[in-house]
């Protein structure tokens, strides 16, 4: 599922906005960046048929809310991207911190001063 | 019943299959035996070990397969059945018998694994192009995703890409942030994410307990090679060392702690191997040629003589 530019900007309103007719959003954007009604009715379409969008009936026209925050979307996103290459051979990521999340206080404080023991080491070598 | 070319090639694959199994049983019994000792060796030798470990089955069988075709072809092991290793009516093949019954499971097990690895790659594929989507460019190939958990990581096959979230670079300073996208851009530089991919494919033929033990060592390897890649006259191993810990520490307060005993006992031996090679603390061999190419070819030489045995006891309970 990519999104264009358009698609992010209408997902970004609607996530400002809650809930838009196709009519305010083209009221909007035809302001800011142009572009015909007919423009905006597809790209709400394609956002619905991407599932990013819910939508109901008022009168004639159809009302459309986001279907899932910003933050919770980017969230899933980065967990599925992420899943742990161990617990999920799914994962196609390499991570600088893909392994350091199941630690206690005691055991960083540990490795803490181990580096701070190092530290004075190199120091006092030079 | 099958007869002729057709059915060579046929018995050809169940030798390979039954070569498979032996190899991979007797990869899996060292691996389990010695998967600790593989901490002492250097980095880049250790991640080649493993690679060989994986892919050693996969050869071993293609050869010893491949031996057979050339011994039936120039009737060099099929004269006599006292002949060090042998197979019976290679040129008859019945599907109803184990030899067909091996193939067709064997070939369902690799096609349920390719499938289901190339349909986790494809929606990854898509995945990734939404999260690119929603992140912000912040550099030639960089993206910042704005979400306060700390995090960076490295995706893509071809176009390979590095993310870094809003709340690390809030977290962060200017050096740490610095030392965080070196790393990954080191995994970028050395393909990470493909060769993760690849290996996990690899890994998928061998036993979950085992599958996952050799996937967190090349995890271990390929951190610890990243890690390596940004220490600099500039940039001090400590320092690395000490960003490591700082992320594992924002983490620590974002993600409850798993209760896992297992999982946690990993996470902590990874973390600590990678501070404690940063630190110049462990003492790295490179890997025994000698010694592995005497694995390589005892693995060998034991399928070459087990094959029979296992052919023979196979048909002591079915029909061929």
């Amino acid at each position: 599922m990519q999104l264009g530019e358009l698609e992010k900007m209408v997902l970004q309103y609607l996530w400002q906005h809650k809930s838009a007719d196709v009519k305010e959003v083209y009221n909007h954007f035809e302001k800011i960046r142009g572009g015909s009604l007919n423009t905006y009715q597809s790209t709400l379409d394609r956002l619905y048929k991407k599932e990013l969008l819910s939508r109901y009936k008022v009168i004639n026209a159809y009302q459309y809310q986001p279907k899932i925050g910003r933050h919770e979307l980017i969230g899933q996103l980065i967990k599925s991207v992420t899943n742990d290459f161990v617990t999920d051979e799914n994962s196609l990521v390499a991570a600088f911190s893909s392994i350091s999340q199941d630690f206690n206080e005691e055991q960083l404080d540990k490795l803490d001063a181990l580096i701070e023991a190092q530290r004075i080491k190199l120091a006092q070598d030079k | 019943m099958i007869e002729g070319q057709l059915a060579i090639w046929l018995n050809i694959s169940t030798i390979l299959v039954l070569s498979f199994i032996i190899a991979n049983f007797s990869v899996s019994v060292f691996i389990s035996i010695l998967a600790q000792q593989f901490l002492t060796i250097q980095v880049e030798s250790r991640k080649i070990i493993l690679w060989l470990l994986v892919i050693l089955p996969w050869l071993a069988s293609i050869s010893v397969a491949l031996l057979f075709l050339n011994g039936y072809m120039t009737s060099t092991i099929f004269d006599s059945e006292a002949e060090y290793a042998h197979w019976h009516h290679m040129s008859e093949f019945n599907w109803l018998s184990w030899h067909g019954a091996t193939l067709m499971i064997a070939l369902s097990c690799m096609f349920y694994l390719v499938a289901n690895k190339l349909i986790k790659l494809n929606i990854h594929r898509k995945k990734l192009l939404s999260l690119t989507s929603l992140s912000q460019p912040i550099d030639n190939n960089i993206f910042e995703i704005q979400v306060s958990n700390p995090g960076a990581f490295t995706a893509g096959f071809i176009r390979k890409k590095c993310f870094i979230t809003s709340g690390m670079l809030k977290e962060m300073t200017r050096e740490e942030v610095n030392v965080i996208l070196g790393h990954e851009k080191a995994h970028a530089q050395m393909n990470d994410p493909l060769k993760k991919w690849l290996f996990s494919v690899f890994c998928e033929f061998f036993i979950p307990t085992l599958a996952k033990h050799l996937k967190l060592h090349m995890m271990l390897a390929m951190e610890q090679a990243a890690d390596n890649a940004v220490v600099t006259n500039e940039v001090p191993s400590t320092f690395v060392a000490g960003t490591l810990v700082k992320v594992a520490r924002l983490n620590a307060n974002y993600t409850p702690l798993k209760e896992n005993e297992l999982v946690v006992n990993f996470g902590a031996d990874i973390l600590e191997q990678r501070v404690y090679f940063l630190l110049g603390q462990l003492t790295l061999k490179p890997a025994n040629k000698w010694l592995t190419a005497l694995f390589i070819t005892l693995i060998f030489i034991g399928i070459l003589s087990s094959i029979d045995g296992v052919h023979h006891i196979i048909e002591t309970v079915f029909s061929h």
